[in-house]
């Protein structure tokens, strides 16, 4: 179970503040571009980065077993 | 698996979709049916890498609830996401240096949602004597139509318990090297930024003696993503790029890759793949000479380019079927 969309590690996700290493192509490919949409600051654009993170890892949570893990892991 | 004409032939006309690449004139005298495929005579075979016009790399598809094939110009590319399934994947073959090549490969990363939908796709080209005389090919089975300015997919629509999933074999990782970054986006640059200071791109690469087989390589987020070298013009100060470099992304040259097949061995992920679909990059095949020789159990084509979302260069790409037991 991935934790609410409320849960501060989304933010810190989108917006690089921890650097994560994931081990899924998409999940990497997305994160990195967010980190850098994220980067000026505009709370709109935070919030719909989060909205699509979080219904990525929803939607393919079976495939990322390992990067919630490792995100989740390293947050609790 | 490589196999002859007359059993591809019969595998569409028994109903299987396919996802096919081999030589033109092959491709073109295939019946119609749920197939797609792309030009080149370059494969990882079972035995091996093979050059060859007399036979075609067949991959089945898995078990579908729906499919659509269509294509997609230069302009309207960006369809591809809002046209895949929910659940499913889709697989794009766009021929080399066409007007929808040089799109996906800038415009991609930034389409709306793409991460979301799985997709994968290769780069169709020619045998390496015939560049500049034919043209790379890419066909709509559906309609037997050929294109070699246009993209063809097949949008595979996934049963209910199944997803699929993009994975790459990357063999390169970021060297100790200073980090590069870029102001141009694109295919070709004059200058990159190395610590913040301007220089000439093409200076640099021959003034460090840089080895321009190992490409440049990005992280994002521990994706490593590759950026081949396809020439530098020391005279007119610019280098040429078989990908685009994009803006605020910083890039190392590659460590150097020793043995490529061992490596290979090494860096394939643990435990059995069994991909749906595969493939490999040109210029492995060719720094490598894998020629006959064997890169693990993955077969496919032996590409001008690879996608996994996104245009990748040297980078083996495949797509798995997954079980999700919902």
């Amino acid at each position: 179970m991935i934790p609410s969309k409320s849960h501060g590690v989304w933010a810190k996700l989108v917006k690089g503040e921890v650097q994560y290493s994931l081990k899924s192509v998409p999940a990497g490919l997305m994160v990195s571009r967010m980190k850098r949409e994220t980067a000026s600051g505009d709370p709109a654009t935070l919030r719909r980065c989060i909205d699509e993170v979080y219904g990525f890892f929803e939607k393919y949570e079976t495939i990322l077993r390992d990067d919630i893990a490792n995100i989740f892991g390293k947050e609790a | 698996m490589l196999v002859d004409f007359a059993t591809v032939a019969s595998k569409i006309e028994s109903g299987e979709t396919l996802f096919l690449a081999g030589d033109e004139s092959l491709l073109e005298r295939l019946p119609k049916g749920d197939w797609i495929g792309g030009t080149i005579p370059y494969f990882m075979d079972r035995k091996g890498g093979t050059t060859s016009k007399d036979a075609i790399f067949l991959s089945a598809a898995p078990e579908a609830s729906g499919l659509k094939i269509a294509w997609y110009g230069e302009r309207d590319l960006e369809r591809l996401v809002p046209d895949a399934p929910d659940n499913g994947f889709s697989l794009i073959i766009i021929p080399a240096t066409s007007p929808a090549h040089i799109s996906y490969a800038r415009n991609a990363p930034g389409y709306k949602g793409i991460f979301l939908k799985p997709i994968i796709g290769w780069i169709a080209g020619v045998h390496l004597d015939d560049l500049g005389r034919i043209s790379p090919k890419v066909f709509n089975g559906a309609t037997g139509e050929s294109s070699d300015s246009k993209a063809i997919a097949l949008h595979l629509e996934l049963p209910r318990g199944k997803q699929a999933s993009i994975g790459i074999v990357n063999l390169f990782r970021q060297g100790g090297g200073e980090v590069l970054s870029f102001e141009e986006e694109g295919f070709s640059v004059a200058n990159c930024l190395v610590g913040g200071k301007k220089v000439n791109f093409a200076e640099y690469l021959v003034s460090g003696k840089i080895d321009t087989r190992l490409p440049l390589v990005a992280d994002y987020s521990g994706t490593m993503v590759n950026v081949s070298f396809q020439s530098v013009d020391e005279k007119k100060g610019t280098v040429a790029l078989y990908a685009p470099v994009f803006k605020n992304v910083e890039y190392r040259i590659a460590e150097p890759v020793q043995d490529y097949v061992a490596s290979f061995s090494a860096t394939m992920p643990s435990g059995s793949i069994e991909p749906a679909f595969a493939c490999n990059c040109i210029l492995n095949y060719l720094y490598a000479n894998l020629e006959g020789k064997r890169t693990g159990t993955i077969t496919g084509p032996v590409t001008f380019g690879e996608i996994a979302y996104q245009l990748l260069n040297q980078t083996l790409t495949y797509l798995e079927i997954v079980d999700t037991g919902k």
